[in-house]
């Protein structure tokens, strides 16, 4: 990515805005701050970000209608929701609702840089067309997933992880590859989530869709 | 889709109560009033009825008044003395005489009029009475008999001599003054009746409402935020369960208010020490000589800060909890998801201290909060990576599981680190218990949040060995 890196951050508290701003433009952002729902609809109609941090925790849970208005408007721009610790719900609200990633606050900076990094890494295919294989069609910019012309109800794991097999059709990636483009794992984490997610995707698409591959991973589609 | 579809804060069940309970009518919310209406109601119907059925009788019904003036007619005539012919004669027994009749026919005065003849003579008669007979034809019997201009009700009886004559009579006017003195006097009772009685029942349910007064006062009397229950002797049996439903609502919140004090009580105490310490850290940071010092310091404090933070989240969680006004808003939800979730968390963490997390999950439906199952979770974690150490794993896992022929859900989390000894196992669900000889900084109050959370969801909590029999194994059952 050389270009330049413009973030959107949307917070009203102003210590952490001074903090976030001033990492973040350590880390080579270039950060624009708002500190409400309504000039944060504003600046994303103005520009268009790299990426948007939006705190949930706007007073009048308006953080989430800045994340509907975009979504309605079909913007792709990645949006980092930041959460509270204690509001498991707020954050799959968020994810629900059309956010990309969450990060919970009190965060560390080296964290959110590295989120904000795999987020962007992760929606470098979002403006491709449609993807489709056999009656299956993905659709990136709106985020929605239909088989046969009927829309599928995906998890937010379940499409990226679908997401992932789709944009490397073809290729058998393994369980770590997987896991690192569907959530930005590390390794830290050793998972059979990747193993349930394929288990549901095969449910609600068809058995067939997914192939195993014994010992690597899994592909979608032939071999190329 | 993880769950059913969250709608925004709940809305609270208090709301509805309140549309439900508009009264309908708030005169029929006092008791005397009640009672006034139902005994009204019931003794005017039954007087309504009586008073119809005697004008309809007293009106219409000939023989009653024939009857009564027969029997006044009877009555005069029996009551005149014998030998009245000698009496004709002497003036000052006639005068006698006539008081006597008038004694006698006092009763009728106003219903009747009498005439008493004597050889066709008329001996006396009553005010009201005209001068000539009131039945000429001096015949024994009833008739009708016009008199200025009036139907009169005539009636003759005489002795068996046929000298005496004994007359009476009613006019119209008469009858229609009778019926309506009747009314008129059954009006009045009726009135009384029911005066009376609400006078009684008023003073009677201000005698038997007396104890509630008193309770008022009691109440009203007592000092702001006194808790203590009511004493329940002397209380009207109706009344004492109320009473004791009352104090056992003052108990609970007592209990409560207590609560929160020792809770306050406690959090200052805890925070305390980690407090002093970030100030002394923060202090040495300014007064570091090199450069390698105060980046030692800096990172201490960095840590303080992070512990302190740490500390201040559990406390508010717990307080969190201790407060929970309604009972938490079970939804049916996919435990593995927010596993996921949670695990991720601590990604950066686990790094940090090369620690390796391993995690085994299926789908599994619960029915839980998602904000406190969140906290249980954090928790959880929290304590498995913190007891771990360096390099340590911890592996969680959930799933459905069978257990004595019911389906429940189960939620592992366990580590390989020091372990807890088996004595001291069960003890590490309370509240600031810190397992001695442990070099991690805990603060105590992890699990026994995770323990509050089980329990309000209904689930038990096993402990056993970790991995590779070392370290701790927590296991949460839910339902």
């Amino acid at each position: 990515m050389h270009e330049t890196m413009k973030l959107l951050l949307v917070e009203d508290d102003p210590m952490l805005v001074e903090v976030v701003a001033l990492g973040l433009r350590r880390y080579g952002w270039e950060v624009d701050c708002v500190g409400d729902a309504v000039a944060a609809r504003l600046a994303t109609l103005d520009c268009r970000y790299t990426a948007i941090l939006l705190d949930l925790g706007l007073p009048g849970s308006s953080g989430f209608s800045v994340l509907a208005n975009l979504r309605e408007r079909y913007d792709t721009t990645p949006v980092l929701i930041v959460t509270a610790r204690d509001k498991l719900s707020d954050r799959i609200r968020g994810l629900d609702a059309g956010a990309d990633d969450y990060i919970v606050k009190p965060f560390q900076l080296d964290e959110l840089s590295a989120r904000l990094r795999a987020v962007l890494r992760r929606s470098q295919g979002r403006v491709s067309p449609v993807l489709t294989y056999r009656d299956i069609e993905v659709d990136p910019a709106r985020r929605t997933v239909k088989r046969a012309g009927n829309t599928v109800d995906v998890s937010m794991n379940e499409y990226r992880t679908l997401l992932a097999l789709m944009e490397h059709r073809g290729k058998t990636l393994g369980r770590e590859q997987l896991e690192d483009l569907v959530y930005g794992s590390s390794g830290t984490i050793e998972s059979n989530t990747i193993a349930v997610y394929i288990h549901h995707l095969r449910a609600k698409l068809g058995n067939d869709v997914i192939a195993t591959v014994h010992g690597f991973g899994y592909r979608l589609g032939d071999e190329s | 889709m993880l769950t059913s579809p969250i709608e925004g804060p709940p809305t609270p069940a208090s709301s509805t109560n309140e549309l439900r309970g508009t009264p309908r009518g708030s005169r029929l919310r006092s008791l005397r009033t009640r009672l006034l209406i139902a005994l009204s109601l019931t003794l005017l119907a039954c007087l309504s009825v009586a008073i119809a059925m005697r004008l309809m009788l007293s009106a219409s019904d000939q023989s009653v008044w024939d009857r009564s003036l027969r029997q006044i007619a009877n009555t005069a005539l029996t009551s005149l003395p014998a030998n009245f012919d000698s009496i004709l004669s002497d003036s000052a027994q006639l005068t006698r005489f006539e008081r006597i009749a008038d004694a006698d026919s006092a009763d009728g005065k106003r219903e009747v009029n009498v005439q008493i003849w004597v050889n066709g003579q008329n001996l006396m008669r009553t005010p009201g009475a005209p001068a000539t007979p009131l039945k000429p034809d001096f015949v024994n019997g009833f008739a009708d008999q016009p008199i200025d201009g009036q139907v009169w009700r005539v009636y003759d009886v005489s002795d068996r001599t046929g000298k005496v004559h004994v007359q009476v009579g009613n006019s119209p006017q008469q009858r229609a003054d009778t019926v309506l003195r009747g009314a008129l006097f059954v009006a009045l009772a009726t009135l009384l009746l029911l005066v009376l009685p609400g006078i009684g029942i008023w003073w009677v349910t201000r005698w038997s409402f007396a104890p509630i007064d008193d309770l008022r006062r009691t109440m009203a009397a007592r000092k702001p935020f006194d808790l203590t229950p009511l004493s329940t002797s002397g209380m009207l049996v109706e009344v004492q369960p109320l009473v004791e439903s009352f104090n056992g609502l003052l108990v609970q919140l007592d209990g409560a208010v207590e609560n929160e004090r020792r809770f306050i009580a406690d959090a200052a105490h805890e925070l305390r020490t980690p407090l002093a310490a970030l100030t002394a850290q923060a202090q040495i940071v300014l007064h570091a000589d090199t450069a390698e010092e105060r980046d030692l310091a800096v990172r201490n404090l960095a840590a303080g800060v992070e512990r302190s933070a740490r500390l201040s989240e559990q406390l508010l969680d717990l307080a969190r909890l201790d407060s929970a006004k309604y009972a938490p808003e079970l939804i049916e939800l996919d435990l593995s998801e927010l596993v996921i979730l949670v695990v991720r968390d601590f990604e950066n963490f686990a790094r940090q201290r090369r620690q390796s997390i391993s995690l085994e999950i299926e789908l599994t439906r619960i029915r839980g909060n998602i904000d406190e199952i969140g906290i249980l979770l954090r928790n959880l974690l929290d304590n498995a990576l913190r007891y771990s150490g360096e390099g340590g794993r911890v592996a969680v896992s959930c799933q459905h599981a069978l257990r004595n022929g019911a389906l429940g859900a189960n939620l592992s989390v366990a580590d390989d680190g020091p372990g807890v000894p088996v004595d001291e196992r069960t003890r590490i669900f309370d509240r600031f218990h810190r397992v001695a000889g442990s070099r991690a900084s805990g603060s105590g109050i992890g699990l026994s949040l995770v323990a509050r959370i089980a329990d309000m969801h209904g689930a038990t909590i096993e402990t056993n060995a970790g991995l590779g029999g070392r370290g701790l194994g927590i296991h949460i059952r839910f339902p």
